[in-house]
């Protein structure tokens, strides 16, 4: 079984050590002894969506999200297919702002019905925060200059607007390497893409005993 | 009035000193006396400010040393108070009673989120800005803001000093009407062709948004680039180290000056060239910028090399949540072709807040490490899971990832090591790990 990753936008959505996703979804996959291709995808490329089980895009600096959004508006009716026929999207940081209908005062890919404004101080925070389905809180950290307002699919338990989460869409405002960080919200989420390609597909290899120290000492020290 | 004040203000710092405490004081003072005296100081004739997200001190330093070698008189900020009230002090101490700062040259250093406001103060003629890099992310949020700080606060006047090789520099010529010099390093033995960093600042042109070429690199987005779309190229170079030689420590700029540099590591020598060409442009002759250059020590308390037994040990100094400091350290180490130990570690992520965030570990490149010279990786400290499972992406195997609370505990695997060791470690490290290796 081969399972083919998209990284969006890797090279203009890359503000926080988003590849640490990229990176995490690969060592989960390939424990599983699954075969995983990843292409490297950026404006000006002609992108086949169809291709692709899974399509991870990070945060950017506001002047590269909007030269992304200028080239994601041409996928519209592809993305949405995509999102409809049950493949992954996961999305981090301001990059769920594309997803919605506007970005400030541009339009953008009108998935969803939330829309986002830039505010004038930036929110900046560790979080813990509890997502259905996965056993133990997800950690991370936050860093953004916008916010979006009228989420109808909520990813998390408690704040409707730090999370999206529609069939398997799930998109976050925690940056940065969430995977990485969070080992059993890494397994949930291979557990489903894997059953997705292989509906009998069991994940047992997964060894993610570092990443679940490393889970257990950042609350233990800093929480 | 105000001269009453400043004398108060003055003094205070004076008994401050005496007392060996708080050298920002008499400029947070001074504020709440009187916000005028801001504009009441006359500087000097010649002023140069260096800003940036790293390179700053030092840069600052050098262009320091040499202005007072050639005989000026200099007031710079050498303890780094690089805020407004740490420079307001500075300002203080150094001027007489009219406000007149007494020296022929004010160097300074300057935070980079408070350009606008020094820059007001001190208008300085010269204005080096040597990076902007990604760098306390909490603090600053991004790189794209740090710059829109820093262009917010240049007027038209100020002759701006930049690195050639780094694209993202370039953002401040786009629709400026500065006088611009530009200095830059030639291919050498560690450039290469193709990109070994997963997140750069720039891969675009700021012109026309198309992917930049690049003949090499030098690390991160430095190199010669070019756009194959429009006009958009590294710039003609004013001060090139037209031949560089890390390992034996010396450069030639324009084929003429050859100059020592102490430690070996690229971004020293980018520093020495913001400060050989600053100094350059005041007149002083390069010969003797060359010789003074030549003869300062090597800062310890930025990269020590020793021996410990028969091993090399290299220490380098790095800031948390500074990936770019890291990746300098991470490309310097990964060009050494011998058998080596990775120490990585800090006590705290940062000083300054209680944020902690991790992510800047996946914007360092430990990847480059993980070839057959990399013995084993240690990793030390109250963070020490999450460096260790940063390593584990970077593909590192179970049994090569050591992992102590501290740097005592470490203490044994790191002494024990047959190979030579870099120590790759946040600035809170530096001391102890030195104190370490030299017990016994």
């Amino acid at each position: 079984m081969t399972v083919y990753i998209a990284h969006l936008y890797y090279d203009l959505m890359n503000l926080y050590g988003e590849v640490g996703n990229i990176k995490a979804l690969k060592y989960a996959l390939e424990s599983e002894k699954v075969k995983v291709e990843i292409d490297k995808l950026t404006v000006l490329d002609d992108i086949d969506f169809s291709k692709y089980d899974i399509i991870y895009i990070g945060s950017g600096a506001e002047n590269n999200q909007l030269l992304v959004l200028e080239d994601i508006k041409k996928y519209k009716d592809e993305i949405k297919k995509y999102i409809e026929s049950n493949k992954f999207i996961i999305a981090t940081g301001n990059s769920i702002e594309l997803f919605g209908k506007s970005i400030s005062n541009n339009s953008a890919l009108n998935i969803f019905n939330y829309t986002s404004k830039q505010i004038d101080k930036r929110i900046v925070s560790d979080v813990i925060i509890k997502m259905k389905n996965v056993k133990d809180n997800v950690i991370g950290f936050q860093n953004r200059g916008s916010i979006i307002e009228g989420n109808d699919n909520p990813l998390f338990i408690d704040d409707a607007n730090l999370g999206v989460n529609y069939k398997n869409f799930y998109g976050t405002y925690i940056l940065g390497p969430i995977l990485a960080r969070n080992p059993e919200l890494n397994k949930y989420l291979v557990s489903k893409i894997l059953k997705m390609k292989n509906n009998k597909f069991k994940v047992k290899n997964i060894d993610l005993k570092l990443e679940k120290k490393a889970y257990k000492s950042y609350l233990e020290t800093y929480h | 009035m105000i001269k009453i004040q400043l004398v108060i203000c003055k003094i205070a710092g004076k008994i401050l000193k005496l007392l060996k405490r708080g050298s920002n004081f008499p400029g947070v003072l001074a504020l709440k006396l009187n916000k005028n005296i801001l504009n009441y100081f006359k500087m000097p004739k010649i002023v140069i400010a260096v800003t940036g997200s790293a390179g700053k001190g030092s840069t600052s330093s050098i262009i320091s040393e040499v202005l007072k070698d050639s005989g000026k008189r200099v007031v710079h900020n050498k303890f780094g108070s690089n805020m407004l009230s740490g420079i307001l002090s500075l300002l203080i101490s150094s001027s007489n009673i009219k406000g007149e700062i007494k020296a022929d040259a004010l160097v300074i250093e300057v935070d980079e989120r408070y350009t606008k406001v020094i820059f007001d103060i001190v208008k300085p003629q010269y204005v080096v800005i040597t990076n902007i890099c990604r760098d306390q992310p909490p603090r600053h949020g991004h790189f794209d803001l740090v710059f829109e700080k820093i262009k917010e606060a240049l007027t038209d006047d100020m002759h701006l000093i930049l690195n050639a090789d780094d694209p993202y520099l370039q953002k401040f010529k786009i629709n400026s009407k500065n006088k611009i010099t530009y200095y830059g390093i030639n291919k050498n033995k560690y450039s290469y062709k193709t990109n070994k960093f997963n997140s750069l600042n720039i891969s675009h042109c700021p012109i026309c948004n198309n992917k930049l070429q690049y003949n090499y690199y030098h690390i991160e987005a430095l190199g010669d680039y070019t756009c194959n779309n429009c006009d958009f190229k590294r710039p003609n170079v004013d001060y090139l180290a037209t031949k560089i030689s890390l390992d034996n420590k010396y450069m030639l700029i324009n084929n003429k000056q050859k100059l020592t540099i102490q430690f070996s590591v690229l971004y020293y020598a980018y520093n020495i060239l913001a400060a050989y060409s600053t100094s350059s442009l005041l007149g002083i002759k390069e010969e003797d910028i060359a010789k003074y250059i030549s003869k300062m020590e090597n800062d310890k308390k930025l990269n020590d090399t020793y021996k410990y037994k028969e091993n090399q040990v290299y220490v380098m100094n790095n800031k948390n949540e500074n990936s770019t400091t890291f990746n300098q350290s991470v490309l310097f180490a990964s060009n050494h072709k011998k058998k080596r130990t990775i120490v990585i570690g800090w006590k705290e992520i940062s000083r300054r807040y209680e944020h902690n965030d991790m992510s800047w570990l996946y914007d360092i490149e430990f990847e480059l490490l993980n070839d057959k010279y990399t013995d084993k990786v240690i990793c030390v400290g109250r963070d020490r899971y999450d460096i260790a499972t940063r390593m584990k992406y970077a593909g590192f195997k179970n049994n090569q990832i050591k992992i102590y609370e501290n740097l005592d505990e470490a203490e044994d695997m790191i002494k024990k090591s047959n190979t030579d060791i870099f120590a790759i470690v946040n600035f809170d490290y530096v001391i102890p790990f030195n104190r370490l290796m030299k017990e016994d």
